[in-house]
């Protein structure tokens, strides 16, 4: 039966996911390290690997009083972008496991993917131009050289733009 | 402490801005202004810059006499007028003026507050006629002993090509743009006698961007480096020379208090990383009684103008726009995010949305 992963109160498609936070692989490296932080699946779609974080709410950019709150915010998620990749990369590299059902066949078929990082954001005030703004600021702190090394992109969108990449469902299957 | 122009600065404030049927201005199209910084964005041809320029037409006509301004002021809108200019300039306005034609345009520049007075006490109007393609100004109300000077700031630099214009201007009544002679004419003049410790403040802002001062011989500008070098303003960085004219407009007085100053698209060749410092100068003149109104393409500019805005400043956000049925018209608000349309973030958004529709594959 198809189940959509059900995220900040999204429903986003699960064809060729990898729940990583739901892992045991991510259970088992997080006993004992709380900094330990993981985005809420992996997908793979069209060639690429999307690396899919949601949340419903985001402090306000334009206030002043909330810089420190965006920073941490923004530090916490690249974190989980960052650590998400390095997990899904020490499963290539065979450093650690997964059990074969929980990891999709697709992960293992990819020839030169993409990398993106996906943010979706789910609350009134995440216009189109707030999430280009918020992305603005994820690209100038995401490492230089991580996306270098990786080539990876980082994008924000929120409900209306995910539907239309594809990332979450506009209809009950 | 009060500024000791304050009163004189509400008496000759822009506050509201209706024209009728003005080129691409149609059917009552308004603004209401702030004493501060007006910001009006838009996409081409919504009429940000004939706006501008009708203000400033009508505004440096308070100080004129009716005949000569007309004369003075036609030239501002040549690109309409340039078939029937010679043919004109002769003749007297009063021929053709009709208050009670409707082919005319009404043009109202209130002043001060709107509650006073009625709408003659306050007014000029401005007229085109479509037929013979000639603007007409005319004088209502008892306005005119006084001075309300304004400075117009085009679009692209012309203190580079000084040499000789001036001249053969006055002795051949060029057809050229008006804003241009005018805006040299400002530019030329020499140092007043005392400067305001605020505005040597600000100059020394400016020259710090510029790295020296603008020198004005032989009929040419020049920017005078700090280690003594001449550069001809032709050779200095266009966006360099957006901050020396504005130098050079605040130490010959064009640029004070009372005064508005207009300029079209002060971004013009502006590396971004020096938009904030440009907010910030104007802003501070803003502070010191100056009422400017800018046309801009550039949304970091709009968002470094409300970066610099403090408490007690006034900022105003103006979209110009065409509506359903192609009128154009203006929606005004407080902050940029506000805007509501926003042409600037419209088409960073829909940048954005394609970019990220390609990555996607699903362009």
């Amino acid at each position: 039966m198809y189940e959509p992963i059900i995220e900040s109160g999204m429903r986003f498609d699960n064809a060729d996911a990898w729940r990583i936070e739901k892992s045991a692989l991510y259970t088992s490296l997080q006993k004992g390290n709380d900094g330990l932080k993981v985005v809420e699946f992996i997908r793979v779609k069209d060639g690429n690997y999307i690396f899919v974080e949601a949340k419903s709410s985001f402090p306000n950019l334009h206030n002043p009083d909330s810089k420190e709150n965006v920073e941490k915010n923004i530090n916490i998620i690249l974190n989980k972008f960052v650590h998400s990749l390095s997990m899904l990369s020490s499963v290539h590299l065979r450093v650690n496991d997964v059990p074969e059902t929980e990891m999709p066949d697709a992960f293992y078929q990819l020839s030169k993917p993409s990398i993106h990082f996906v943010l979706v954001l789910h609350f009134p005030e995440g216009t189109e131009s707030i999430c280009e703004e918020i992305r603005t600021v994820f690209t100038t702190k995401l490492s230089k050289e991580l996306m270098r090394i990786w080539r990876a992109k980082v994008w924000v969108m929120n409900e209306h733009q995910a539907q239309k990449m594809g990332l979450v469902l506009t209809h009950l299957i | 402490m009060t500024h000791p122009t304050c009163c004189y600065y509400k008496e000759t404030v822009l506050r509201r801005i209706v024209v009728n049927d003005f080129l691409t201005l149609q059917n009552g199209v308004e603004m209401n202004c702030v004493p501060g910084i007006n910001v009006i964005i838009g996409e081409n041809g919504t009429g940000k810059s004939t706006l501008m320029k009708l203000i400033y037409a009508v505004r440096t006509s308070f100080d004129t006499e009716v005949y000569g301004m007309a004369h003075g002021q036609m030239s501002l809108f040549v690109p309409f007028i340039d078939k029937n200019y010679d043919g004109v300039e002769h003749l007297p306005l009063r021929q053709y003026f009709d208050a009670d034609d409707e082919s005319t345009s009404d043009v109202w520049l209130m002043r001060g507050e709107l509650a006073k007075g009625s709408r003659y006490d306050y007014c000029r109007e401005a007229h085109i006629d479509d037929d013979k393609a000639v603007l007409y100004f005319d004088v209502l109300g008892a306005d005119n002993d006084e001075t309300h000077s304004a400075v117009f700031i085009p679009e692209k630099d012309i203190l580079s090509h000084s040499k000789g214009l001036l001249a053969l201007n006055t002795k051949r009544s060029i057809p050229f743009d008006k804003t241009y002679i005018d805006l040299l004419s400002s530019a030329e003049l020499g140092r007043i006698r005392e400067i305001p410790t605020y505005m040597i403040d600000l100059m020394k802002k400016l020259a710090q961007v510029t790295g020296g001062e603008v020198v004005y011989q032989n009929d040419q500008f020049y920017m005078k480096k700090a280690n003594g070098q001449l550069i001809p303003f032709s050779y200095e960085a266009s966006g360099l020379k957006r901050f020396g004219l504005l130098w050079q407009l605040i130490q010959n007085g064009q640029i004070q208090s009372g005064n508005v100053l207009f300029w079209d698209e002060p971004d013009n060749s502006l590396n971004p990383m020096l938009m904030s410092k440009l907010a910030e100068i104007l802003m501070e003149l803003s502070r010191h009684q100056i009422q400017i109104f800018i046309a801009t393409h550039n949304e970091t500019l709009a968002r470094c103008m409300a970066l610099h805005c403090k408490d007690g400043d006034s900022l105003m956000f103006h979209a110009m726009y065409r509506d359903e049925q192609q009128m154009i018209r203006i929606s005004s608000a407080p902050s940029f995010e506000q805007l509501d349309p926003n042409s600037l973030t419209g088409a960073r958004v829909k940048l954005y949305d394609a970019e990220m529709a390609k990555a996607f594959g699903y362009v």
